[in-house]
Parts: C-alpha cells; sequence; structure tokens
C-alpha cells in the first residue's frame, strides 16, 4: 500500500545501524495499513502537482492563546503548529522516523551521544538564515517550558553545534526515548535571532510565529480564524502547493462536521459523536474519514485519590473497576469506535505491551463479584447504598457521557456517585493543583512512549503538575523499573513493562478505561492525500504535501 | 397538572431515569415510547423526572424573587425618601444587568447545584416583583384606610403586612406564575450551556447532550424541548387566568414577560 508513495524524503537517510531500541521500536509498528476506505484510490494518477488553490482546515479553538508549541500542548495549538512549524524529524504512516530539518542522525554504541546533520542553506520563514545554533537554542533556551523535554533536560550534559549544520547532544545515561524527544512534535525549533536575549514566554512571536514550517503566519483574528500563506523558503521545494492554509475556528464538533460537508471548510479532527455520521457523509465522495492507524494512544482513566477514604482501600477500587462495563463506555461515549485497554502500557506500543497482562480477564464486568468486594471491603449496603463518591470531569463530550454512564453502573452496586461537571480550568485546579477530588475522568495521551506519555499517571509525583499522577500513589518499586525500562533496548523492556502492568493492574491507582484511535475527515477534492496522511502518532497534516486541482479550485 | 405529573413521575416513569435500561440513541418505539438518550437511558422517564427538577427551580426560584423583591419593593414603597432611592436605584441596577450574564457569572464563581441555581436565578429575576410591589405600594400608601391605620396608631408592621399587602398582593401571584416560567428559561438555557448541576435530570440537560446527536437522534432533543414549551406555554396561560380571577373586570393586559 505504500509503494506509491512520491519519495518525499530523499536518498540522504542514513540512519545509525546500531540496534537502537527506538528503532527497532518503530519497524516493528510498520505493518500496520494507513488508510481507511474510499474508492478515491482509483483516481490517482502520475499527474503532476499545480501550484495554487487553499485549504481551510477547521478546529475548537478551546482557549487558544498563543502558537509555540514550545509552550503550550493545547490540541489546536498542535494541530496548528504543524502547518507553520518543523522539526529534525518526522513519521510516517508507519512510525518509521523520516528526515525533515534533520538529513541523518546517529546514535552511539552506548546510546548516549545523538549527531544530528542537519539541511545547508535553510531560511526560516522571514528570510533569516537557519543553522545549527538555533536547535542548540531552541533546546537550551524553551527545554524548560516544554513539558515533554522536562523528561531529558536533567540528562542532557553537553549540547554542541561543532558547525553550521552538525548538532551533537549528549545523555548522561540512555533513554529509549531520546529520539522521540527530538522529532517535530515535540521539539519544534524555534528562531534563535527572534528569541534571544527576550522574555521567552511573552516575546510577540509566540503568536506570530516565525518557523521552518511549509506555511508562515500572516493574521489571527481572535476567536474567528488565523491565516497562513505559502512559505517561500520551505526546504522541500517545490512544496507546498497550495498558497494559504485558512484556519476557521468553530466550537462545536456537530458544526465543524456540517461545516465539512457543506464544503465551508476541508479538514477537521472527528469527536467520536460525529465519527459515524462522518461515514454516512463520506458515501457520497466529497469527503473522506481517514483513521490514524498508529496513533497517540487516548487512553480515558480514572484517577483515584488514594490519600481520601473510601479511594484508599485497595478493593474498593478493584471493586468499582469490576464494576464498569467497558464495553458499554466504549459502544456510547465513543460509538464503538475505541476499544476497552487491556493494561497500563497501551496497545499501540506493540513491542512494549505484554498481552499477558489483561484487564478483560483481572477485571471482567461482574456487579456480583464487586458487591462481594464490596462487602469484604466492609462497605456493606445500608438502604440501598454502600457509599457516596464524587466523580469530577470536564463538562464536554466524551467525558459527560462516560460520568454518566458510570454512575449508572456504579448505582447497580450501591455506589453512589455525585456528579461533578467543571469548566476545564476549575477541573484542572481542583483536581492537580489542590488534589481536592475523589475520583477524576480524563483521557490522557500516550504520545509515542510510555516514558513520555503513561509514566506520567503512574510515578511518584509530589509536584502539582497538570495531567501527571494526582492520586497520591508512589511506590518507589514502580518508579525504579519505569527508570530501568526507559534506559533499556527494546528486547529487555517488554520483560520490564510486564512487571509495571501487573503492578499497576494490583495497585490500581488509575484505571484505564478505553483507548481511542484518531479519525480526521477530509474533502476528497485535494490530490495527493495518501501522502499527506502519511503521519503518525501526534502529528497532524502539514499540508505540504496536498494539492488543488484547478478545476476545484 | 405539571405538578401533578412531577409528582407522580416515579409512578408514571416506566424505567429508573438514571438506568441504562436499553442500547444507546434508540428510536421511539413502544418499549421507549421517546427513545433512548446518548448512554442508553429511557428518554420519557429522563423527561417525566426532568418536570420535577424544572418545576422545583421554577417555583423556588420565583418564590425566593417573591420575598426578596416583595420585601425591598415594600420597604421602599412605603418608607419613600433615602430608602426608596437607594433600593429602587439597587433594584434598577440588577435590572440593567442580563439575566444570563448574572446567573452564568454566579456559576462561573461558585459552581453549580441545586440550590445556588435557585439562588442565581432568583437574584436575577427579583427586581421584577420590586418594582411591581413598590408601584402598588406607592399607589396604596395614599388610601383612606392606611390613612386611618395610622391614625389609630397601629405599628408599621402591622400596616405593611396587614393592611396594605393583601391588597398588594393580586397582580403579584400572576407575576409569580410569570417568574417561575422565566426561571424554568433560565435553567434550561444554563442545562444547555452544560452548566446546570449534572447530578439532576431536567430538560436543558437532556438538550445539551443533544446537541451532538441532532442529525443522529431527533428525538433526543424534540422531547425535552416539547416538555419546556408545554410547561412555559402552561405557567403563561396560568397567570392569565390568576389575571381574571383576581381582577375580572380588567380590560388591560396582563403584565408580560419581562426579559
Amino acid at each position: 500500500m505504500f509503494s506509491h508513495h512520491v519519495s518525499r524524503h530523499p536518498s540522504s537517510l542514513t540512519i545509525g545501524r546500531r540496534a537502537f531500541p527506538g528503532r527497532a521500536f518503530a519497524r516493528s509498528l510498520a505493518v500496520v495499513s494507513l488508510l481507511l476506505g474510499g474508492g478515491w484510490m482509483s483516481a490517482r494518477s502520475a499527474e503532476t502537482p499545480k501550484p495554487g488553490g487553499s485549504v481551510v482546515i477547521a478546529m475548537d479553538p478551546a482557549g487558544l492563546s498563543i502558537l509555540n508549541t514550545e509552550l503550550t500542548s493545547l490540541s489546536p495549538a498542535l494541530y496548528i503548529a504543524d502547518i507553520w512549524a518543523d522539526g529534525l524529524m518526522a513519521r510516517d504512516g508507519a512510525g518509521k522516523r523520516v528526515p525533515h530539518v534533520a538529513t541523518s542522525w546517529t546514535v552511539s554504541d552506548d546510546g548516549k551521544t545523538y549527531t544530528f546533520n542537519l539541511r545547508k542553506g535553510l531560511k526560516w520563514s522571514d528570510g533569516q538564515p537557519f543553522s545549527s545554533a538555533d536547535v542548540v537554542f531552541t533546546l537550551t533556551q524553551f527545554a524548560k517550558y516544554n513539558t515533554y523535554l522536562s523528561k531529558i533536560v536533567p540528562l542532557i550534559t553537553k549540547v554542541e553545534a561543532p558547525d553550521d549544520a552538525t548538532v551533537v547532544i549528549a545523555l548522561s545515561q540512555p533513554l529509549a526515548a531520546a529520539l522521540d524527544l527530538f522529532d517535530k512534535e515535540n521539539f519544534p525549533l524555534m528562531p534563535k535571532h527572534i528569541y534571544e536575549g527576550t522574555d521567552i514566554p511573552t516575546n510577540p512571536a509566540n503568536r506570530k510565529p516565525v518557523g521552518l514550517g511549509p506555511f508562515m503566519f500572516e493574521s489571527w483574528e481572535q476567536g474567528r480564524s488565523l491565516s497562513f500563506v505559502r512559505n517561500p523558503y520551505y526546504w522541500d521545494q517545490p512544496k507546498p502547493y497550495l498558497d494559504k492554509v485558512l484556519v476557521a475556528l468553530i466550537p462545536n464538533a456537530q458544526q465543524l462536521l456540517n461545516a465539512l460537508i457543506q464544503g465551508e471548510v476541508d479538514w477537521v479532527q472527528l469527536d467520536f459523536s460525529q465519527i459515524q455520521r462522518a461515514q454516512e457523509a463520506a458515501k457520497n465522495g466529497k469527503i473522506k474519514v481517514i483513521k490514524i492507524e498508529i496513533n497517540a494512544p487516548e487512553r480515558s482513566s480514572l484517577d483515584f485519590n488514594m490519600r481520601r477514604q473510601p479511594m484508599s482501600d485497595v478493593k474498593v477500587r478493584q471493586a468499582l473497576f469490576l464494576a464498569t462495563d467497558r464495553n458499554r463506555i466504549n459502544a456510547d461515549a465513543y460509538r464503538g469506535l475505541a476499544f476497552p485497554a487491556t493494561s497500563a502500557i497501551p496497545e499501540q506500543f506493540k513491542e512494549l505491551n505484554d498481552p499477558s497482562v489483561n484487564y478483560d480477564k483481572l477485571y471482567p464486568f461482574d456487579p456480583q463479584k464487586a458487591a462481594a468486594l464490596l462487602d469484604e471491603a466492609g462497605y456493606k449496603m445500608q438502604d440501598g447504598k454502600r457509599f457516596s463518591v464524587e466523580l469530577t470531569y470536564i463538562a464536554t463530550s466524551p467525558f459527560d457521557a462516560i460520568a454518566k454512564s458510570l454512575a449508572a453502573q456504579w448505582k447497580e452496586v450501591g455506589v453512589d456517585v455525585r456528579l461533578a461537571g467543571l469548566d476545564s480550568q476549575i477541573w484542572l485546579d481542583k483536581v492537580y493543583r489542590k488534589n481536592d477530588f475523589d475520583i477524576s475522568l480524563i483521557s490522557l495521551t500516550g504520545r509515542s512512549d510510555p516514558t513520555l506519555g503513561v509514566d506520567r499517571s503512574f510515578i511518584c509525583n509530589d509536584a502539582h503538575v497538570p495531567y501527571t499522577n494526582p492520586t497520591g500513589y508512589c511506590n518507589r518499586e514502580l518508579d525504579r523499573i519505569a527508570a530501568e525500562a526507559g534506559a533499556s533496548p527494546t528486547p529487555q523492556r517488554r520483560a520490564l513493562y510486564k512487571q509495571y502492568e501487573e503492578i499497576v493492574a494490583r495497585d490500581l491507582n488509575e484505571i484505564t478505561l478505553t483507548n481511542a484511535p484518531t479519525y480526521n475527515a477530509v474533502a476528497t477534492k485535494f490530490k495527493n492525500l495518501d501522502a499527506q496522511f502519511d503521519i503518525a502518532f501526534n502529528e497532524h497534516p502539514n499540508w505540504a504535501e496536498a494539492w488543488l486541482p484547478e478545476d476545484a479550485r | 397538572m405539571l405538578v401533578a405529573v412531577a409528582v407522580a413521575a416515579p409512578l408514571l416513569a416506566p424505567f429508573d431515569p438514571t438506568r441504562q435500561v436499553g442500547e444507546s440513541l434508540m428510536a421511539p418505539s413502544w418499549s421507549h415510547p421517546m427513545g433512548t438518550d446518548n448512554i442508553g437511558r429511557d428518554l420519557l422517564s429522563l423527561v417525566l423526572y426532568g418536570t420535577r427538577a424544572s418545576l422545583a427551580i421554577g417555583l423556588c426560584a420565583a418564590l425566593a424573587a417573591l420575598v426578596i423583591g416583595g420585601t425591598i419593593g415594600a420597604l421602599a414603597g412605603y418608607r419613600r425618601g433615602i430608602t426608596e432611592a437607594v433600593l429602587m436605584r439597587l433594584a434598577e441596577l440588577f435590572q440593567t444587568l442580563p439575566v444570563i450574564i448574572v446567573v452564568l457569572f454566579a456559576i462561573a464563581l461558585f459552581g453549580s447545584s441545586f440550590w445556588l441555581l435557585i439562588a442565581a436565578v432568583a437574584l436575577a429575576i427579583w427586581p421584577l416583583e420590586a418594582r411591581l410591589i413598590y408601584g402598588q405600594f406607592i399607589n396604596l400608601r395614599e388610601r383612606e384606610f392606611v390613612a386611618a391605620a395610622i391614625v389609630a396608631d397601629l405599628s408599621t408592621a402591622h400596616i405593611v403586612l396587614r393592611e396594605i399587602l393583601p391588597n398588594a398582593l393580586p397582580p403579584v401571584i400572576v407575576q409569580v406564575a410569570l417568574d417561575a416560567s422565566l426561571a424554568i428559561l433560565i435553567e434550561s438555557g444554563l442545562g444547555f450551556l452544560g452548566l446546570s448541576d449534572p447530578n439532576m435530570i431536567s430538560w436543558g440537560q437532556l438538550l445539551f447532550a443533544a446537541q451532538d446527536f441532532l442529525n443522529a437522534a431527533w428525538w433526543m432533543s424534540v422531547f425535552p424541548g416539547l416538555a419546556i414549551c408545554i410547561a412555559i406555554i402552561g405557567l403563561n396561560l396560568l397567570a392569565d387566568g390568576l389575571n381574571e380571577v383576581v381582577n375580572p373586570r380588567a380590560v388591560r393586559a396582563a403584565i408580560g414577560l419581562a426579559a
């Protein structure tokens, strides 16, 4: 299925031949196919791309205030960053690393030294020259603001630029996910000449960015739209073919899809409540639904505040898991398009997930067993009720539906659930800053490696950082295993992650309910969409590949 | 009749409204006459139970507004002078604030619960009552029977509560019915925005969940919407009826919905 791809990444790929775990892992993912459905494939031919035209993409702005994704990980900022920013490497649809600003990279035998060879003669979208100094600057100046890089910053012993086109990074110990951290999603490159000597968080360029991406920032009408125009200095000429990318800000999932169906916009990332309708609408051939096969896992999760009764009792947590009908939650809140998670390590990480630990077997939906376990824990049924807990969540889809499902299911075993559906900021403050909650519901991205997206839920955490373990759970043994797994080559990692899964499955400070894929929908009037959607994990289309035939403009 | 439905909801409803009794998004059928919602609860039962929350909020908020507005209106109308100036300017200040914004603000500050909703809605609509009672008091205070009571050296409380208030009440009762419908509308609006108390089943909440399924499941929005329509029309007709009862000779139209 991939043979037809235009070779967008020329031959200079000379990745180090060492059995580096991340690479082996990436290779293993290459089996999965990329694209779903659609007879449009047959329409593809050897047409030459024609420059011109524009694409309108739409998203929920959800509090978008800055565009610089070194400083924010808000979804709309991440969607938009793919347009204007670029980084050393990206991923193709099979999860394999492909060169972007770096043409090649090598990893030393001990896994501690990373050498990146950069493209020569590159320019920023404002015409200023790009060099290895910019990469060094981004790593040394932005890392402290970047949620994901915080993992690697303490390990960095040296960042050097021996010449204009080479960067060498040395770590004090190997980190399996190091290359993941240097890809364009986690580490978008920022221009030194704009940021040097300024206060980085307040620099106006965070709202009017200068980057290396295929398009450059033109304007931002707050709450309505953003506009990006073709970047004449983009490294992969003659791309991009389109003249313009317009971002329409539409705050409602249904309206987003309506706009796409009516041809007012050309791309949306679909909310689960809308996927079936999108698939229905796709039958007319004007739009198509694309499933990103190797996505960053979206794990809907329940966090128990273990500082409080009765959540401090492991039997209560296990009983609540047994009382939860995850198939039903998948069917209702995700319209059957997600799947019940089997363990703490998401299934997308095929080389790391050990299927012998299986929540479906350990905690199948079994209200009787749950009731018995609650009796055993000393919470007897009195007047149809055992105890009350508060379940807090952000009052939007799909959490609203999941929370109401849980309330209905737990009521059957005598657990009274008070729902607290809150505004996202109030919820964040309550759960992560004040730890003033009983049980919290959220969906967490697993990113491209457990060390980046999963560890944060389980390892000891005293800091009040959003989206990191708010439960008060702290198990030094698990921390040790997580650290060791993060620094080991893939074959050893799996055995360690098996222990990891077992400990989490026993202690359950957090229950992973479902694991959800990512769906995009796009107008079929664009050509070369298969190359455009040859992406994985947290990437979104950058619109450098797609082009629009003249009769479709 | 709505009250009857609200009281009898447990008898009328075929299912427990918080239970997942069927598949999600089932179209209306004999077993689920209004279909099921997005997590498989019976919509008929939800709508019936929703009557309770909506009516409770409507009536409680209207009565609370009556107490607050009534006290302030009566004081201002009877005392006059500084008291009048201060209290009525205060009422006007509240009247100039858009109702829904006041309520949204209160909920953003304090979170959402049943009693807070009532307080917020009452806070937003009390000036209507205050102005009405104030008008009645100004009018009645100059009457002979009040002068007679003052001459008889009766206490102020007696004059206000026993002499003037009973005569001032008839149009106010009509206003309370209208306020109740206003309160239901405000609660529905908040529920629709996802800001109502999620532990309570209300029509607005049902509409909130229905937003994402307008095309896929029309029944999720149509039936709760109908229930709101019926309740509002019912309360307005009730207000008209009351108006005729308390003021049979009136030719002028009843006081309209003020927001």
